[in-house]
C-alpha cells in the first residue's frame, strides 16, 4: 500500500480513501486510547475524535517520519484533552509535587500477556497512568511530560517510580495467578 | 539499564495491542467530516451569495437609471437640423414623381402631424406662455413647407387618409392643446420617441430637398416651427438639470391661418419634448433627490490594539501591567511579545439617504479586516489548563510558547453595519468637502488571534470564546468628492475607527481596544 499516495487522496477529501487510511490504522490506534481511558466507550469516544484531527490537519503532515507514528501522537495528545475536559477523569489528573523521588530499580521476570499487562496499566491510579503510559509506552521523556501536563519533571519521575513498583508487584501476582491455574489444569 | 529492559519489554507488548473499533465509530467520522465540509462550503456559498446580491443589487440600480434616462432624451439631436415637417415631407417626396410632390409631401405631413395631434390630446400646455417660440412666426426669409399645404390638400386629398380634413378644421380649444395627465407620460414618450424616429430618418435627405424647397419660399408665409437648434438648446437644457420627464407640447394659438402651422408645431413640440413645465418638474425632480443611493466603499490602513479606546497609546504595558509570574509552577516565565499594527481593509455595500442639502446619513454592510502582529515561540499540540486571569480554569488544545522566534498575524473578521452622519463642509459643487461621523454595529465573524497566559512558562493559544462576538465602534472621516465619471460619482478621504468595546472578553486584566487607520473610497452609481 503507497502511504503517500492515500495520504495525498485523503487530502483531496476522497472518502475511500480516508476509510482506508482508518481501516489501516484504527485498531492499533484504539489499543493506544484504551490504555488511557477506564473504558472501551471512552476509548472510541477518543478514536473518534482523534481521525478527525487526523483528517483535519493532514496537510501539516510532512512524509518525513511515519504516518502511524504522526497518528499515534494526536491520539495521545487527543486522550490528554479527554482526561483533562472528562469529568470522569478530571481528579485523577490532580498532581501532587513531590521533592524526593524514589529511584525504581525493580526487575521482574514475570510474563504477562499483552492484554492482561493493558488491563494492570488502566488499573493504576489515574495520574500514574497517563505518566507510564507517556514515558514507558511512547517513551516521552519527563521534562517532556511535565511540559504536556504542566507539571514540574520531578512530579513526573516520582509518580512513574510509583507506577513502576506497584505495577511489577500485580505483574508478579497475576504471573503467579496464572501458573497456579495452569497447575491445577493440569 | 535494568529500567530500559523492563520498559523495552512492555512497550513491545504494548505495540502489539490491538482492538477493532466498533463500526459506529467510522460511523461518527464520517458524519464528522461531511459536517465540516458543510460547514466549510456554507461559508464560501454565504460569502458568494452576499457579493452577488450586493453586485445584482447594484446593477439593476444603474439599468434602472438608465432606462428612466432614456425616457426622459429619447430624441438624438443633430446639430444642423431642420423643420421636422418639412424632412418629414422630404423622406415622403423620395418615393413619388416629381410632379405629385405637394400633395405627397401633404399627406406625410398630415402622418406626422396625427401623431402630433395625438399627442396634444394627452400633453399639458405650458399656460405660462413659456414656449413663444412655438408661436406662429412673422414671415421668414425662409418659409415653411406647411405655407403651401393648405392649398395642396383643397385641390387633392392625395393623402386620402382623411386627416387632411382633420387638419383643416379648426382645433376645438382655442388653445389648440389640453393638459397632459400624469398616466399618460409613457404613452406619451412613446409617441414622442416614433416621431423622432421619422423626422430622424427625414434629417438624411434634408440637402437633396434644397432646390424644391427654395421654388416655394414665394408662398404664403406662415408660423415657423422650432428649428433644430432650439431643440437642440432646449435638450441640452434639459441634460444639465438632469430632471424628469415632464414633457410641454407647445401649442399655437390656432388663430385662422395659421392651422397648419399650429399642427407643424405641435409635430416639432412633441418630438422636442424637452420644454420644462415649471409647475410639475420641480416636485419630480425633489423625490429623486430623497432617493437612497446606492454605491461601494473600499478602504485599507492599518489596525493595532490599543489600552484606551479613544486613545492612540497603543499596548506598550498591557501585558506588563496585566501578568506577574506568579502561579506558574515552572521557575521562569516568558513574558508576553510586543503587538505591532497590522493590515487592515474593508469593503461593502453602502446606502446614502440624503437628509437635506448638505447632509446625508450613509449606511451599508461591511466586511471588515483587522489584523495585529506579535510574535510567539514554537508549536506544541497538546493540552495545557489556562486561567485567563480569572480563577477559572480552562483546557486549551495545542499552544505555542512564549518566546519570540516567529511573527503570527493575529486576524480579525467583521461584519459591520455603521450609521453616520455626513455633512458638507464648504459649499462648493466643484470639490464638496464632506465630513461624517458616526457608530457601526461589528459582528466578529472569525479570528485566528492568540491570547497570552502564564502558565506553563507562558504560552498562546487560540479561544475565539475569548473575545467578545459583538461590538460598537465610533468612526469619522472626511470625504472629498472626485470629479464625476459619467454617472458615478467617485469620493476618498482618510477614516479612524475605535471600537467602544473590549476585544477580548477578559474582564479582569486585559484591556484591548481596535483602532483603524486608513484611506477610504466611495463609488455611488
Amino acid at each position: 500500500m503507497d502511504i503517500q499516495k492515500l495520504v495525498r487522496d485523503c487530502l483531496k477529501g476522497k472518502r475511500q480513501a480516508q476509510q482506508e487510511l482508518y481501516a489501516t490504522y484504527a485498531e492499533a490506534m484504539l489499543g493506544v486510547c484504551y490504555r488511557y481511558t477506564r473504558s472501551m466507550h471512552d476509548a472510541e469516544d477518543v478514536l473518534q475524535e482523534g481521525f478527525v484531527k487526523v483528517f483535519h490537519h493532514l496537510d501539516q503532515y510532512k512524509q518525513e517520519g511515519e504516518l502511524g507514528a504522526w497518528i499515534r501522537r494526536i491520539m495521545v495528545n487527543t486522550a490528554l484533552n479527554f482526561l483533562k475536559r472528562n469529568k470522569k477523569y478530571q481528579d485523577g489528573m490532580f498532581f501532587t509535587e513531590e521533592y524526593m523521588h524514589p529511584v525504581s530499580r525493580e526487575e521482574t521476570t514475570a510474563s504477562v500477556e499483552a492484554k492482561e499487562l493493558a488491563e494492570l496499566i488502566r488499573q493504576l491510579p489515574q495520574g500514574y497512568q497517563v505518566i507510564f503510559n507517556l514515558h514507558a509506552v511512547e517513551g516521552y521523556s519527563h521534562v517532556e511530560i511535565g511540559e504536556m501536563l504542566g507539571i514540574k519533571d520531578s512530579t513526573s519521575r516520582s509518580q512513574y517510580a510509583r507506577a513502576r513498583t506497584l505495577l511489577i508487584s500485580w505483574m508478579e501476582k497475576l504471573a503467579e495467578e496464572n501458573k497456579n491455574i495452569r497447575y491445577a489444569g493440569k | 539499564m535494568q529500567e530500559n529492559r523492563f520498559e523495552k519489554k512492555v512497550q513491545q507488548q504494548m505495540e502489539e495491542l490491538r482492538f477493532r473499533p466498533s463500526a459506529a465509530v467510522w460511523e461518527r467520522v464520517e458524519d464528522e467530516l461531511s459536517r465540516r465540509r458543510r460547514r466549510r462550503r456554507l461559508i464560501y456559498v454565504s460569502i458568494a451569495a452576499t457579493l452577488l446580491v450586493a453586485s445584482l443589487g447594484g446593477y439593476r440600480l444603474y439599468t434602472h437609471e438608465n432606462d428612466r434616462s432614456n425616457r426622459i432624451n429619447p430624441v438624438s439631436i443633430q446639430k444642423n437640423t431642420t423643420a421636422p415637417a418639412e424632412m418629414a415631407a422630404e423622406k415622403h417626396r423620395q418615393s413619388v414623381p416629381a410632379e405629385n410632390t405637394a400633395p405627397d409631401v401633404n399627406s406625410n405631413a398630415a402622418t406626422v402631424k396625427q401623431d402630433a395631434a395625438d399627442l396634444s390630446k394627452t400633453t399639458s400646455q405650458d399656460k405660462t406662455g413659456k414656449h413663444e417660440q412655438m408661436k406662429p412666426a412673422p414671415a421668414t426669409d425662409r418659409p415653411a413647407v406647411m405655407a403651401d399645404r393648405r392649398s395642396a390638400v383643397k385641390e387633392n386629398d392625395v393623402a386620402g387618409t382623411g386627416f387632411t380634413q382633420k387638419q383643416n378644421k379648426p382645433a376645438p380649444d382655442k388653445k389648440n392643446a389640453t393638459m397632459a395627465k400624469a398616466g399618460n407620460r409613457e404613452q406619451v414618450n412613446e409617441k414622442a420617441k416614433l416621431t423622432a424616429e421619422k423626422i430622424n430618418g427625414a434629417q438624411k435627405e434634408e440637402k437633396e430637398e434644397k432646390g424644391w424647397q427654395a421654388s416655394r419660399e414665394n408662398k404664403e408665409p406662415v408660423a415657423k416651427p422650432v428649428t433644430g437648434n432650439e431643440l437642440a438648446t432646449a435638450q441640452q437644457e434639459e441634460n444639465r438639470n438632469d430632471s424628469t420627464q415632464h414633457i410641454a407640447i407647445a401649442a399655437t394659438d390656432g388663430q385662422p391661418g395659421q392651422k397648419e402651422a399650429d399642427l407643424s408645431a405641435a409635430d416639432t413640440a412633441a418630438v422636442a419634448a424637452v420644454e420644462e413645465a415649471p409647475g410639475l418638474s420641480q416636485p419630480a425632480a425633489y423625490k429623486i433627490k430623497k432617493r437612497i443611493r446606492i454605491g461601494f466603499e473600499v478602504s485599507g490602513g492599518i489596525s493595532q490594539v490599543q489600552n484606551n479606546p479613544l486613545g492612540l497609546g497603543g499596548t506598550k504595558d498591557a501585558y506588563q501591567d496585566a501578568y506577574t509570574p506568579g502561579f506558574s509552577s515552572s521557575a521562569f516565565t516568558y513574558p508576553a511579545s510586543p503587538v505591532r499594527p497590522g493590515v487592515a481593509f474593508n469593503a461593502g455595500v453602502t446606502l446614502a439617504l440624503p437628509v437635506s442639502k448638505r447632509s446625508t446619513v450613509p449606511s451599508g454592510l461591511y466586511y471588515q479586516y483587522r489584523s495585529t502582529n506579535t510574535s510567539v515561540g514554537y508549536f506544541l499540540d497538546m493540552a495545557a489548563t489556562v486561567n485567563n486571569g480569572s480563577f477559572s480554569n480552562n483546557v486549551v488544545n495545542g499552544y505555542y510558547r512564549a518566546r519570540q522566534q516567529s511573527p503570527y498575524t493575529n486576524r480579525y473578521h467583521f461584519a459591520e453595519i455603521p450609521l453616520t452622519y455626513q455633512w458638507q463642509i464648504n459649499k462648493g459643487k466643484k470639490w464638496p468637502l464632506t465630513w461624517d461621523a458616526g457608530l457601526s454595529a461589528n459582528y466578529l465573524l472569525a479570528t485566528n488571534a492568540v491570547r497570552y497566559d502564564t502558565t506553563q512558562g507562558g504560552i498562546y493559544y487560540k479561544e475565539k470564546e475569548g473575545f467578545n462576538r459583538l461590538n460598537i465602534a465610533a468612526n469619522t472621516g472626511l470625504m472629498l468628492n472626485l470629479k464625476r465619471n459619467g454617472k458615478i460619482k467617485w469620493s476618498a478621504g482618510p477614516a479612524l475607527s475605535f471600537q467602544l468595546r473590549e476585544l477580548s472578553n477578559d474582564k479582569l486584566y486585559r484591556k484591548e481596544y481596535l483602532f483603524y487607520a486608513g484611506l477610504r473610497m466611495r463609488m455611488f452609481l
